[in-house]
């Protein structure tokens, strides 16, 4: 039997893309991000700033994700 | 069994995450800090020394130690996102497996996978350790172990599936636990062996290192173990009402 698409079918995928995307800012937010985030608001003080990084500093290093 | 819905997967599996990650930063907080404390204060005598530089903090250790939390948190809502996507994938193809061994071997090997076996290659260090130079490197080269940690272990599991299939039935059970255990193990420690490792010198006491490691690798499997349990104690509970509606159904039918 043929597949209709419906818009049940539709949000099918938007979920998981949401949720993946969302766990991946989350993620980014905890072990990445070196001011690059804020820079878009904030300009190229916020790498010398960094201050998601220095909010996050204590979880990255305990988690051990790379950190200076 | 009915597959569960996307958002109830999501919903208890990021309300696991945040409670595994409160729990973690919580024992952090009492375990770990102090040893964080003591390693900002022998880094900044040492910097003190080498620069002669009053750094002005943006944000103060206060700060700092309540972003712990906030960092927890986050790992748990990351965790609880890319997970519950996972489950949602495989939860179909995995049906022969009972809901907890399912939910909770998922999970088990997603820990393992993402901060257990990158651990062991790369140990946490505790603040000290670092140039601010390497970082992206350092960066560059976690985040490629972890999607290849997590692409040898799909692997392994695929062969384990695959295995199970009443075609291999003829196979003891030895030798198919022997080819799994292989195809993991060959390709983990080849990928332990080429990358490269973290180029950073320990100017830290060894000591201190070493219990910072500890705590950091206790931690994360705090995490894991919390976030299985949950999570699968959440999934075996989701099907029940499910399974007392057709009850009822069938009571009336009848």
């Amino acid at each position: 039997m043929a597949h209709v698409f419906t818009p049940a079918t539709t949000h099918d995928w938007r979920i998981p893309l949401g949720a993946l995307l969302l766990g991946l800012l989350a993620f980014y937010l905890l072990a990445l991000d070196q001011g690059l985030l804020l820079s878009l608001v904030q300009g190229n003080v916020a790498f010398d700033q960094n201050l998601v990084h220095e909010i996050t500093h204590d979880a990255r290093h305990a988690a051990g994700f790379p950190c200076h | 069994m009915e597959s569960r819905s996307l958002g109830s997967i999501i919903l208890s599996a990021v309300i696991v995450g945040l409670i595994a990650g409160l729990l973690v930063a919580a024992f952090h907080f009492v375990l770990t800090e102090p040893i964080i404390e003591r390693s900002i204060e022998i880094e900044s005598s040492l910097r003190q020394v080498q620069e002669a530089t009053a750094e002005t903090l943006l944000v103060d250790r206060d700060a700092q130690r309540a972003g712990l939390f906030l960092g927890f948190l986050l790992y748990g809502l990351t965790w609880g996102l890319l997970f519950s996507v996972l489950y949602h994938i495989v939860q179909n193809p995995l049906r022969d497996m009972s809901t907890f061994s399912r939910s909770s071997t998922l999970a088990l090997l997603t820990g393992w996978s993402v901060a257990l076996f990158p651990f062991l290659k790369y140990p946490a260090n505790p603040p000290g350790v670092g140039d601010p130079e390497t970082i992206q490197y350092r960066q560059t080269f976690y985040l490629a172990f972890i999607a290849l940690s997590v692409a040898i272990t799909c692997l392994a599991f695929v062969i384990q599936r695959y295995l199970s299939r009443p075609h291999a039935a003829g196979r003891s059970p030895w030798s198919k636990w022997a080819i799994v255990l292989g195809a993991y193990a060959v390709p983990a420690v080849l990928l332990y062996i080429a990358f490269p490792p973290n180029p950073d010198p320990v100017p830290m006491p060894a000591s201190l290192v070493e219990m910072f490691r500890i705590l950091s690798f206790a931690g994360l499997a705090l995490f894991w173990l919390a976030y299985a349990v949950g999570f699968a104690w959440l999934a075996v509970r989701a099907e029940r009402p499910e399974r007392a509606k057709n009850v009822i159904f069938a009571i009336k039918k009848a």
